[in-house]
């Protein structure tokens, strides 16, 4: 069996044995994700201590057998707070990229169908949103808002809609101009049944490219300003706030900051990796 | 009847209090019901043994954490902040000891609701005009037009007696005077040569203004060529505003600053590894750190709170940032004398028991079916360590089966203004000038800014009055107490820790203020760099 799979290999063509390898990174890297995922999913099974306890003897201890990340300037298990924390982090980017994707794809194919009034107002709002720096304009909602995830998630979610509703709307206004299209209303078809049938099917794929690309910066964004102190509601363990809470002891105690600036970096590059082999996939594919 | 006594008139209620840790400075006091007086008699011995100055070409660089985007001495604190650059100079000011001495005048004496104050001789601008009394009255006028913390001076009555000597009439008995005249904000400031209050004050400060930047808040200082109280060692400063502790610490390690003042307890640790390199000051300064509880917060559960905060592990926390607080005062001083009840979870638990609280399924405490629930509002300004304060606290109320939230913000105005909060924390400079009246009339006298928690009490109301007319320094401190004491019965607050304040200076700088408890103190003409 193993032979005949690398005679088969052998007989591959460059471009195929590149897919091949491409497409067996791509599932190693869903492995890995989805294992982060299910991993975050039960981290508050898996804390060895209270994230939350604080121990006043045992302030900015060293990384031990009993702490394995060490403790912070409260006494807190970083590691537990890391685990604690990937769940907030990983789960407020993925509602986040999930709802701007819906929102972001049902605007882009709506302007992209009907075109007109709608499409001018709506792609122009798109416009004046992508001309401001989204993370300068993220700090200020959020600031205005108050701090809080959910302030949070708005105020980066006000921007991130429109690379969606842009690429929507381009592959829609492709897709409406062929002939199945033409033919599809002919038979009688509404618009929504041609949206929802006809036009969103065939833009899917691209589309949620897109959006595990934006996994990646988007938990940035979030890691960001909770690093300003706009995310999550202190004492709820996130990454990008123990960071900022450990900042002031980097020179005394810097496990309390590599430790959770560590675990953005690694699900960052992840995320980015594996948004990364899926749009090479998606462009070999469709070449 | 009027005697001419030689110390601070709110001195006098300190130093009785002080006798400890004040020293005499050749000072003789008597006390009398209706005048007081504070002169600068006995300070030439004292001058005459200081070392001789020199000008030298030096510039200090100093980091600062709070900036000014305006340099107006008399609106709102910018003058506390000028006060620091060695830039303005008030009537009196608060020394180490808590005593009020005059700085620009030379004595001020009270006969009834007359204060006559006589101003030091060959007091001038840095432009080089002369101080007058005219100029110190009109001072006093803008500062009362232009903030609203000094408004009641317009129903003060100002009379020019000669070009050194003025009067102050008050409409009632106002033995404070001198401490509230102690404010940086009011400094004097040349009114008429003045062409920007907000960049450029013309003041009489060891230090003039060549440039400053409102967008960055940095200052470049100048030496006043025309000080009036002798050499002037430095040839002027660059103040830098940076508000980021770490970036403050981290400028001070790589010698992009001399020093710098409210260093955090960590940055403390740090520069203390190091002795050969830094001077590290602390002195326990005169700002509390404490919450305030609504008054919507049920009794039994505002009494079960203030048994469970343990206030001796917050300080611990706060690794040497902070002191345990009784009250709102040093309890080195007549009137920080308050009784608090000890840390006690039990009795917590029995209190709020016995007012129909059970424990519910969560492990929280409920009553009748209502889970219990507490917002803990903070803040994160800079260097007060209020966010930390709370989410200790929250794990303490935990550990004890009170559930808390935290509603964490910038700036506490959010939450004050709103009252919406159930325990607001706070912090603020309490023993501003050695006398309790300032900080108990901010935060309880009603209608006031802080005046944000629902509480009806009119027996403090009264207590408030009766300090603000009092004259005996023995009866003053007995009805702050008083007044304190109530706070703590009816559990209004709970005062956590009085902060020390920690000074860096490169090793061989001096003279940041760094022993003055206060934070509105800085350069002086002996600042000076190692030579």
């Amino acid at each position: 069996m193993a032979e005949s799979k690398k005679i088969d290999k052998s007989k591959l063509s460059k471009k195929q044995l590149k897919k091949l390898r491409l497409k067996r990174k791509t599932y190693i890297l869903g492995g890995i994700v989805a294992l982060l995922l299910i991993a975050s999913l039960i981290a508050p099974m898996l804390t060895p201590w209270d994230p939350y306890a604080t121990d006043p003897l045992n302030m900015r201890a060293a990384p031990s057998a009993e702490h394995i990340f060490g403790t912070d300037y409260l006494g807190r298990d970083v590691f537990s707070r890391v685990l604690s924390g990937a769940r907030t982090s990983i789960f407020a980017t993925l509602v986040l990229v999930i709802i701007s994707f819906v929102i972001g794809s049902a605007i882009g194919i709506i302007c992209g169908y009907y075109g007109g009034f709608v499409d001018n107002i709506l792609m122009r709002i798109t416009d004046i949103l992508l001309s401001l720096p989204q993370l300068v304009l993220a700090v200020a909602v959020a600031g205005m808002m108050g701090g809080s995830l959910t302030n949070a998630l708005i105020a980066i979610g006000i921007t991130s809609w429109t690379s969606y509703a842009r690429l929507a709307r381009s592959h829609t206004m492709r897709i409406k101009q062929l002939p199945y299209i033409d033919s599809v209303r002919m038979t009688g078809s509404g618009d929504l049944n041609i949206l929802l049938r006809h036009v969103f099917p065939n833009l899917i794929g691209s589309m949620l490219v897109n959006a595990t690309l934006e996994i990646g910066t988007t938990m940035l964004s979030i890691a960001g300003l909770s690093f300003l102190g706009l995310g999550v509601a202190p004492p709820a363990a996130e990454w990008g706030s123990m960071v900022s809470e450990g900042r002031a002891y980097l020179q005394l105690a810097p496990w309390t900051v590599f430790a959770p600036a560590a675990s953005i970096l690694v699900a960052v590059m992840i995320f980015n990796y594996f948004g990364e082999c899926v749009c090479d996939l998606a462009n070999m594919n469709e070449v | 009847m009027k005697k001419l006594l030689s110390t601070a008139a709110l001195s006098i209620l300190t130093a009785l209090a002080l006798t400890a840790c004040g020293g005499d400075t050749g000072t003789q006091t008597e006390t009398d019901a209706s005048s007081a007086s504070v002169s600068s008699e006995g300070e030439t011995a004292e001058a005459e043994v200081e070392e001789e100055l020199v000008e030298t070409d030096d510039i200090i660089r100093v980091g600062q954490s709070v900036g000014n985007t305006n340099l107006d001495p008399h609106k709102e604190y910018f003058g506390w902040n000028d006060c620091t650059y060695g830039l303005n100079e008030a009537l009196f000011k608060v020394s180490d000891d808590y005593t009020v001495e005059p700085w620009i005048a030379e004595s001020a004496e009270m006969d009834g609701n007359t204060w006559t104050i006589k101003l030091k001789d060959g007091v001038c601008f840095s432009n080089g005009n002369p101080l007058t009394s005219q100029i110190v009255i009109d001072n006093l006028k803008r500062a009362a037009e232009v903030n609203n913390r000094f408004v009641a001076f317009k129903d003060w009555e100002f009379a020019v007696v000669d070009d050194s000597t003025f009067t102050i009439t008050t409409p009632s008995v106002y033995v404070t005077l001198p401490n509230d005249l102690s404010d940086p904000s009011l400094s004097m400031v040349d009114l008429e040569n003045t062409e920007s209050f907000e960049t450029n004050p013309i003041c009489t400060g060891p230090f003039k203004v060549e440039t400053f930047d409102p967008g960055s808040g940095d200052i470049t200082l100048s030496r006043n060529e025309n000080y009036w109280d002798g050499v002037v060692v430095l040839a002027g400063a660059d103040i830098k505003w940076i508000t980021d502790d770490e970036s403050r610490l981290m400028a001070m390690q790589n010698g992009e600053i001399d020093c710098y003042p409210n260093v955090t307890s960590s940055a403390a640790e740090i520069f203390a590894i190091y002795p050969d390199m830094y001077d590290l000051v602390t002195v326990p300064s005169a700002r509390i750190q404490y919450y305030m509880i609504h008054s919507r917060v049920p009794e039994s559960v505002r009494e079960a709170i203030n048994l469970i905060v343990d206030k001796e592990e917050i300080v611990a926390y706060l690794s040497g940032a902070t002191i345990p607080a009784v009250g709102p005062f040093s309890t080195e001083v007549p009137y920080g004398k308050a009784e608090v009840p000890e840390t006690n979870v039990e009795k917590a638990k029995e209190v709020l028991e016995a007012d129909g609280y059970t424990i519910g399924a969560d492990g929280f405490y409920q009553k009748d079916g209502q889970p219990l629930t507490i917002n803990l509002s903070t803040n994160t300004m800079g260097g007060r360590f209020l966010d930390d304060v709370a989410i200790i606290m929250n794990q303490q109320l935990a550990a004890a089966g009170i559930n808390s939230s935290i509603y964490q913000v910038e700036n506490a105005d959010q939450y004050i203004s709103s009252g919406d909060f159930d325990i607001g924390f706070y912090s603020m400079v309490a023993d501003k000038a050695g006398d309790p009246y300032y900080f108990l009339d901010a935060i309880l006298r009603d209608d006031v800014y802080l005046d944000c928690m629902g509480y009806d009490n009119q027996e403090i109301q009264d207590l408030l009055q009766e300090l603000l007319y009092e004259e005996d320094a023995d009866k003053r401190a007995e009805l702050a107490n008083e007044i304190v004491q109530i706070t703590v019965d009816e559990n209004m607050f709970g005062w956590v820790g009085i902060f020390n304040k920690t000074t860096v200076l490169a090793k061989g700088v001096k003279g940041f203020a760094e022993t003055s408890p206060f934070d509105y103190y800085g350069l002086t003409a002996s600042s000076s760099l190692p030579q």
